[in-house]
């Protein structure tokens, strides 16, 4: 348990998923509401985040980081660096959405979300089901339904693909 | 989280010393132990169900309704009207007043959602009018049906607020007007009564607002006329 001191800055361990250890500065995790919260109110020296892989901690970790050092003069780097973060499969970004959006880190959870948007929007409505492992509960008539009400919406090079 | 929260609250001293003591009598199995102190610190013990990681076929993966509101709110209406078909719950979501309202914010402040609403006047033997929308941002414009499928037709934008507008359809022989609030974005329309008021010669003002109580979010039409002589 790292629950100890360097001087004036207070260390703090995140436990991921898979057990995996990061040892990191208390200042970083405040971004974090919740885990503000829990070193705050419970001074906390150890948090274990079970359901966040090491993987996904690993590039919050990146953005913390990132982000406690944006000043007026590198904010096109930052913003070069978030367009980079965000550059990741599908599935790896819905993983740190979900798990942002657990931290309560607002600012990333937002930046997040658009990113998710924007790479769905011009998706197939199968390519939806698959990315967000949705199984359809409407009948083959239901769906033309649909695809007869607004045909402007089903129309154009639509995206198969789930990454 | 909060259980945990309130539970260790209401732990008073005593009963923390004695989860303490047992903390010393189960060394190395940290994990079967609620709360004990290391050093002077709490360690929290691994939650299960921290997350909203259930899976549930029709809500999809471990995604909270929460996040899925908040990616499909910056999504624009075409994707919406196609998702709408992903799944009921999907549908039920997108149809909800308040996921609406969400959306309209975010379309507000996104200069993509920002469209410019054209009625254009061909002059010549079969003179037609047709609806264009055009984005603010990039060269997109698309042709829009009107509201009311019938061949040769006057089409007039009376005014636009929030996405919506009136518009009037009319016939070329009888120059009659068929009023419309319509959403260019969902092609949805709502034919409204023909004012009683209407000067047969004269200008018409119209305009779009709402009522200040934005929860209830009424529509209020108001018509000013000024009648030429």
């Amino acid at each position: 348990m790292a629950s100890s001191t360097t001087g004036e800055k207070k260390i703090l361990t995140l436990k991921g998923g898979d057990n995996e250890e990061f040892i990191l500065e208390e200042s970083l995790v405040l971004q974090s509401e919740l885990l503000k919260n829990m070193v705050k109110e419970e001074r906390v020296s150890s948090i274990p985040l079970p359901s966040i892989k090491s993987k996904t901690l690993v590039k919050i970790i990146e953005y913390l980081k990132k982000h406690a050092e944006l000043t007026p003069s590198n904010k096109e780097e930052f913003k070069n660096f978030e367009k980079e973060f965000v550059n990741v499969v599908l599935e790896e970004l819905l993983d740190i959405t979900v798990a942002v959006n657990y931290l309560k880190i607002n600012g990333l959870l937002e930046f997040c979300c658009q990113a998710v948007a924007d790479r769905i929007k011009d998706k197939s409505v199968e390519a939806v089901r698959k990315i967000f492992r949705i199984e359809s509960d409407f009948t083959p008539e239901e769906e033309s339904e649909f695809r007869k009400e607004t045909p402007e919406a089903f129309e154009g090079d639509l995206d198969d693909t789930t990454n | 989280m909060m259980t945990q929260k309130t539970d260790i609250c209401n732990k008073s001293s005593r009963e923390a010393a004695k989860i303490a003591q047992k903390a010393n009598l189960f060394k190395g199995q940290q994990k079967k132990i609620v709360c004990a102190y290391f050093k002077g610190k709490r360690v929290m013990r691994p939650l299960k169900n921290t997350m909203q990681m259930d899976v549930d076929p029709a809500m999809g993966i471990h995604l909270a309704e929460k996040i899925i509101v908040d990616i499909l709110s910056r999504l624009p209406v075409r994707s919406l009207l196609r998702f709408k078909c992903v799944s009921k719950f999907w549908k039920t979501l997108i149809s909800d007043p308040y996921f609406k309202m969400k959306h309209l914010i975010h379309a507000r402040n996104n200069q993509n959602s920002q469209k410019l609403l054209i009625s254009q006047f061909y002059l010549g033997m079969d003179h037609s009018f047709s609806f264009y929308c055009s984005s603010l941002l990039v060269k997109d414009v698309q042709k829009l049906d009107c509201p009311l499928n019938i061949e040769q037709v006057i089409l007039r934008i009376f005014c636009c607020y929030d996405g919506l507008s009136i518009v009037g359809v009319g016939d070329c022989s009888s120059e009659e007007f068929k009023f419309f609030l319509w959403n260019p974005s969902t092609r949805e329309s709502i034919e409204l009564p023909v004012p009683e008021l209407l000067p047969r010669k004269g200008y018409c003002t119209w305009g779009l607002g709402y009522d200040l109580v934005m929860t209830i979010r009424s529509l209020r039409l108001i018509r000013k006329y000024t009648v030429k002589f």
